[in-house]
């Protein structure tokens, strides 16, 4: 009873995830059902839209916009959106419908991504998906988990989209496109100039523009045929954030197909500090810091100190011979000007014939 | 069950602000030492004694207390706790924030009091804790990047680099800790005989 007392009340403890999860691959089981009890959710009033170019083919690449909108979002403004093959709430993600992931909007191969969303209230996400390899109506739905600015029961807001019923088409049998063995390359390392390998199907040649994130000119890229659809593209190195997208027009004598626009970024150099590092390094400064300045303490004190007890036996030096005088007719005596008596002269003793 | 995070904050509150109190009287122990120029601005001897020591104890309580901080700001961080730049920076300036702290008080409590009559010393103390304070309000505004990702330094034209650092690797570290050490060591026995021979 204890332990399930402890279990009943430590639910209200997990509600949500504040701040995301981060992107992966996900069943609507967790958007449907951790969220699913009315206690610990509540409708998104925001709007999710799906959209596909017209014609998608059997075995080929198609780019799935997927809008949100609208939203009352938290502070920290994260959405997170999934791609889902219907809402059964298991079983239900893309490749269970025979879709697969050639890139997802943040350059991964998830269903499930978490992105920011700007004071415009609405963010556009791209997946660029195999399409299944048999023809025929497929659903596609979109389905979005948010926080809300005034949210102190911690629900998760969600939505979903209406379904996008999807006819794909048996594609002509010798129709050029990506091969369904390739996966786009999410990230390039900082200054890496290795080419990207791209591979196709029947495809005798293929031509690549690309263009920095943002602007609007494209250039073409270099492209050499390693083996029968396989090929290599020589893109720039990139630096920082940059990111840089790519779009493939794959041809052979009978089509030409300009593919969906690809996206490659540039990883973050990984921080290689470790915490044994950092606590040896900063006890070192430390200790320098203290020897350096206790140092110069002790250097400027000690001649000071002297100087002082200088400066005193000086003094009392003058005051005594202010008070001492000395006389020429009583050599080796000295006049005490305070106790009117004489005293002998301890620098210059009066004999003892004189006395 | 109260999160590190927030002993983190509540801990971080008592030392930057027992070290500004620090801070501003030790400045106004300037005058242990040089006269100013405005007779209205001129503190009497015993306020000048109040100051010598709520600077000390302002530092003392604050350097008391910079370890707590260090240590609940590790357990607060999840995942690694010098997993970026800035963290790691946090751990690079919290032990130069403490070295220049420490060499306040060591200063201040061999010294006494009569450390402040002497320009040279006075100016050093004033500088060390200057410096020490700005070691420590660079740590706490690695804090605000780390959480809001700005912080009030932003406004300042240039400061201390917070997203570059230095990694030295652990062998020259601790051959620097040997050497900071050693150097303390020396300096407290040169101290003695230069006592024993007076």
């Amino acid at each position: 009873m204890v332990i399930i007392f402890a279990l009943l009340s430590s639910s209200t403890f997990s509600v949500a995830n504040p701040g995301g999860n981060g992107d992966s691959n996900r069943d609507f089981t967790c958007g449907g059902s951790c969220h699913g009890d009315p206690s610990l959710s509540a409708d998104s009033d925001g709007v999710l839209t799906i959209e596909v170019q017209k014609n998608v083919y059997a075995s080929n690449a198609v780019a799935v916009h997927v809008t949100a909108s609208d939203m009352t979002l938290s502070s920290n403004r994260i959405v997170g959106i999934f791609l889902l093959g219907s809402l059964n709430g298991n079983s239900d993600h893309l490749s269970d419908y025979g879709w697969s992931i050639i890139q997802d909007p943040n350059g991964g191969i998830n269903n499930y991504v978490e992105t920011t969303v700007s004071s415009s209230n609405s963010v556009t996400l791209t997946w660029i998906l195999f399409a299944p390899d048999d023809g025929g109506n497929y659903n596609l739905y979109a389905q979005m988990n948010h926080g809300h600015i005034s949210n102190s029961d911690n629900l998760a807001y969600t939505g979903v989209s209406d379904p996008l019923t999807i006819d794909v088409q048996i594609a002509p049998s010798n129709l050029p496109g990506f091969s369904e063995n390739w996966v786009a390359p999410e990230y390039r390392t900082p200054g890496d100039s290795t080419n990207i390998i791209l591979m196709t199907k029947n495809t005798d040649s293929i031509q690549v523009k690309w263009k920095l994130e943002g602007e609007w000119f494209e250039n073409t890229a270099t492209v050499s045929l390693i083996e029968k659809d396989i090929w290599s593209v020589d893109i720039p190195p990139t630096f920082g954030d940059t990111v840089i997208h790519y779009s493939v027009i794959t041809s052979n004598g009978n089509f030409s197909i300009k593919q969906p626009l690809l996206t490659v970024g540039t990883s973050q150099v990984e921080f290689e500090g470790s915490l044994l590092e950092a606590r040896l390094q900063s006890l070192a400064f430390a200790t320098i810091i203290i020897g350096f300045m206790t140092t110069l303490q002790l250097y400027f004190f000690k001649p000071n100190v002297k100087s002082d007890q200088q400066k005193s036996n000086s003094t009392e030096t003058i005051v005594a011979n202010k008070r001492l005088v000395k006389h020429p007719d009583h050599p080796g005596w000295l006049w005490d000007t305070i106790e009117n008596k004489w005293v002998i002269d301890s620098d210059n003793p009066p004999n003892e014939g004189a006395n | 069950m109260v999160s590190a995070a927030t002993f983190h904050a509540a801990i971080v509150e008592i030392t930057i602000g027992s070290l500004t109190l620090a801070v501003i009287c030790n400045i106004l122990c300037l005058q242990f030492a040089f006269s100013l120029p405005y007779d209205r601005l001129k503190l009497s001897e015993n306020m000048l004694i109040t100051m010598d020591r709520a600077g000390l104890m302002g530092a003392l309580l604050g350097s008391i207390m910079m370890p707590f901080a260090i240590f609940t700001g590790t357990l607060s961080v999840s995942g690694n706790p010098v997993g970026s730049e800035l963290l790691y920076n946090k751990f690079l300036y919290s032990g130069l924030a403490f070295g220049f702290w420490a060499s306040y008080l060591i200063g201040r409590i061999r010294m006494g009091s009569e450390i402040w009559k002497s320009k040279k010393t006075n100016l050093l103390q004033v500088i060390t804790s200057i410096l020490a304070f700005t070691m420590t309000i660079t740590v706490a505004s690695i804090g605000g990047k780390i959480v809001r990702n700005e912080s009030i330094l932003d406004l300042m034209p240039f400061w201390f680099p917070l997203n570059t650092t230095i990694i030295m690797s652990p062998l020259i570290s601790t051959l620097l800790l040997i050497i900071g050490v050693s150097s303390i060591f020396i300096m407290y026995k040169l101290d003695d005989l230069i006592d024993s021979k007076n």
